[in-house]
């Protein structure tokens, strides 16, 4: 069986969990003896669609689709968000069935990555054309496929949930005894509004005044970087917090040994694979719910506020409890194994062949 | 000294087809940050918050109202009266426009919640009859948008077209902006005053416009929402006396938090003052009008008639209303049925039906709702003696 994902941003593939999914999903694919492609959509390619998905000339989008799709031949084509919607519109106008469409940001949410191509409006258009045509919908937590439910009315039985996974052999803990000594709280992720790291910074002086040992390292990259750096010279935290430049897998692995608790403050996390990947190497998790972390942590590892003192009582009551609990780095790495990409990929595979039949 | 002053008003609804973890999201991701933002800074405001979404609150989450008796205790926050749901008003018979007032009253006198003497009619939809029926539940003032205030003592324009005159409905910037107008409604046949505390559209659409920029620096956010200080205060009658600035923060939290956060401490650095409900109730009138025209946050009527399926809704909830109003009183239901069909009935007006489309769970609910109103209407025995 040969499948092509479609995704965005040509060579570059995609952005953040997207790209990471991407990374991990297609090699445990190919372990089970798929043939698996990817193709990007160019944002040239978009822009040269936006013209005409404003007019609704849905016949010029598809083929502007079809030139992008070319000569590329698949059993079945696994689209991710709405970036491959032109090729899309492509294939189904060809009465092409065998296509799945999993939502991984979806935009009523309100978050999007920007300099794509395509105007907020015209990328609701053409993911809303997408999701209503979509033989097949996945969504990658229960949170997810909720929202999809209730916000873009699509039935139950449309939607179906496949969780990522986590690569253990490269999440794994580097060493186990520096977790020993003052808080060091983390936060990785694209530096922006959708991750929330303001929040964080905002709430960390709270947690300096309980534990005022602790130290705070944000890992990632993105627009915000700037203004989160101001923000943390404007507080007065720069000897307490640090920023770094985005990372390798192998060089997180190593952050994420050495750190206490992991934090995603995020407004909305899909699945939140950072979580389970810091779990792997055994960093505990703390996120605000609702959140798809949802699917792999438990309730004591979720907060549900967004108050800045809210927050910071929750990360303080995290350190509290860890400290009390003997080998918690261990019992997550433990639960995380439970999260590989080959059953993922054993999922996706089972969903592609009922969508083929 | 401050540069400029500004009054907050913040309106929270939710309409009733959102479900309860929705509004418990809502309490921890939008209200209670905003309420412990405003408070860190200092900032004091008022709040609008309908009567239905109180009494859900309340439910769900009782330490958000205490949280809430609190800050209104300690005169951080003025609650301000509205209606129970979320209706325009003036569209409304003065039997269900009433018991919409009447109900919001009835909820935070039940949560023990004080609501000061300013009424906040949902999508700022002022009439003067809206001012009469204000007055009539003890109402000193009521918050109306700008449009209205714009339009006053404006001479009717047409502008010449083929098809012969059509009217010219766009308001020039006018100069002398006043935050607040006195002016009188007849109410039980006496002429009242009333007080308009008007809120510039201006404002809040800058605001809205920070909260969205594409760009992701903070010191420019300010600087796209300074412009529009500065160009409206440059419009004021005092340029010293406060304006007021409304909005309803769910248009941009939780998502807009961090920016927000940035904004309202960039504005304290640059010398905006928050001026606080007691302070704004105390400062002066400046204009004075005889009459006030009807308009809403919106303006255009068109927000309520743009496609077939909200004109025939309209008309639809307009022949229930009628029908259930010659069988029961709406403020005094006298059986369980009848307590239930009012609530149907009036959480069937909210405006959310027009703004929600997009959303297929929401119209449905609105039909259900008024599905099992008419059922009643249709099959239930007569009850006239009963109406009172």
């Amino acid at each position: 069986m040969r499948i092509v994902h479609i995704t965005g941003f040509g060579q570059r593939i995609a952005f953040g969990g997207l790209q990471r999914f991407l990374e991990e999903i297609i090699p445990a694919q190919r372990a089970l003896g798929l043939e698996v492609d990817v193709l990007g959509v160019t944002t040239e390619a978009l822009t040269a669609a936006a013209g005409a998905i404003a007019r609704h000339d849905w016949l010029a989008v598809s083929k502007i689709g079809r030139e992008v799709l070319r000569a590329t031949k698949a059993d079945l084509f696994h689209f991710h968000d709405w970036y491959g919607s032109i090729v899309f519109e492509h294939l189904y106008r060809e009465g092409c069935r065998a296509l799945v469409v999993t939502s991984h940001l979806p935009l009523r949410r309100g978050f999007t990555y920007r300099d794509t191509g395509l105007s907020w409006q015209a990328k609701s258009v053409v993911e809303h054309r997408c999701l209503a045509a979509a033989p097949c919908i996945t969504a990658p937590s229960g949170y997810v496929k909720r929202f999809l439910i209730e916000e873009y009315g699509l039935s139950s039985e449309r939607v179906r949930v496949v969780p990522h996974g986590v690569d253990c052999s490269t999440f794994h803990p580097h060493n186990a005894a520096a977790v020993e000594g003052p808080p060091r709280l983390l936060a990785v992720g694209r530096m922006t509004e959708q991750k929330s790291f303001e929040l964080l910074i905002r709430a960390f002086p709270l947690v300096l005044a309980t534990e005022p040992r602790a130290r705070l390292t944000i890992v990632g990259e993105g627009a915000r970087r700037n203004s989160l750096d101001q923000l943390i010279s404007n507080l007065n935290l720069t000897e307490v917090v640090t920023v770094l430049d985005a990372r390798s897998k192998h060089e997180l692995a190593a952050i994420f040994s050495h750190s206490t608790l992991l934090i995603i403050p995020s407004q909305f996390e899909p699945f939140g694979l950072v979580g389970l990947e810091a779990m792997a190497c055994g960093c505990p998790v703390l996120a605000i719910a609702p959140t798809g972390a949802s699917e792999y942590l438990e309730k004591a590892e979720l907060t549900n506020s967004y108050s800045i003192a809210s927050l910071a009582a929750a990360i303080c009551r995290r350190i509290q409890a860890l400290s009390e609990q003997e080998d918690a780095g261990s019992l997550v790495r433990l639960r995380a194994k439970e999260w590989t990409w080959e059953r993922a990929a054993l999922a996706y595979q089972d969903l592609y062949c009922g969508c083929m039949a | 000294m401050s540069r400029y002053r500004l009054h907050l008003i913040w309106f929270l609804h939710q309409p009733f087809f959102v479900p309860d973890d929705e509004i418990l999201w809502r309490i921890d991701s939008t209200y209670l940050p905003l309420i412990e933002a405003l408070g860190d800074r200092s900032i004091k405001c008022s709040l609008g918050i309908t009567g239905s979404l109180l009494e859900r609150c309340a439910r769900l989450r009782p330490d958000f109202i205490a949280a809430l008796a609190r800050t209104i205790e300690d005169e951080r926050i003025m609650l301000l009266g509205t209606a129970a749901y979320h209706p325009i008003l003036p569209w409304l018979s003065a039997r269900s426009a009433r018991a919409q007032i009447f109900l919001d009253r009835q909820v935070k006198a039940q949560l023990g919640l004080p609501v000061a003497k300013v009424f906040w009619p949902t999508e700022l939809a002022w009439s003067m009859r809206v001012g009469a029926l204000a007055v009539e539940f003890g109402y000193e003032a009521v918050v109306v948008d700008n449009c209205s205030r714009d339009a006053a003592n404006l001479p009717p324009q047409w502008r010449s077209s083929p098809d012969g005159l059509s009217p010219v409905v766009e308001i020039e910037q006018p100069l002398g902006i006043a935050a607040k107008i006195e002016t009188e409604v007849h109410c039980a046949n006496a002429p009242s005053p009333i007080t308009l505390w008007v809120r510039e559209r201006a404002l809040s659409n800058a605001l809205l416009e920070a909260m969205y920029s594409e760009e992701e620096n903070d010191e420019r956010h300010f600087k796209v929402f300074s412009a529009a200080l500065e160009s409206t205060f440059s419009r004021a009658i005092d340029p010293t006396a406060p304006l007021v600035l409304a909005d309803d923060p769910e248009r941009y939290l939780p998502n807009r938090l961090a920016r927000l956060l940035g904004l309202l401490d960039s504005a304290i650095s640059a010398c905006v003052e928050f001026v606080s409900p007691r302070e704004f109730v105390a400062s002066p009138c400046k204009r004075r009008l005889s009459y006030v025209p009807a308009g809403t946050m919106e303006e255009a009527e068109k927000m309520w008639a743009a496609t077939i399926d909200d004109l025939w809704f309209r008309r639809y909830i307009d022949h229930l209303t009628e029908r259930v109003e010659t069988k029961f009183n709406l403020l005094r239901p006298a059986t369980e049925k009848e307590h239930r069909i009012r609530e149907k009935l009036l959480r069937a007006q909210d405006s959310g039906f027009y703004f929600w489309h997009y959303v297929s769970r929401a119209r449905r609910e609105f039909y259900s709702d008024l599905a099992e109103i008419e059922h009643w209407l249709d099959f239930e025995p007569s009850s006239d003696d009963r109406y009172r």
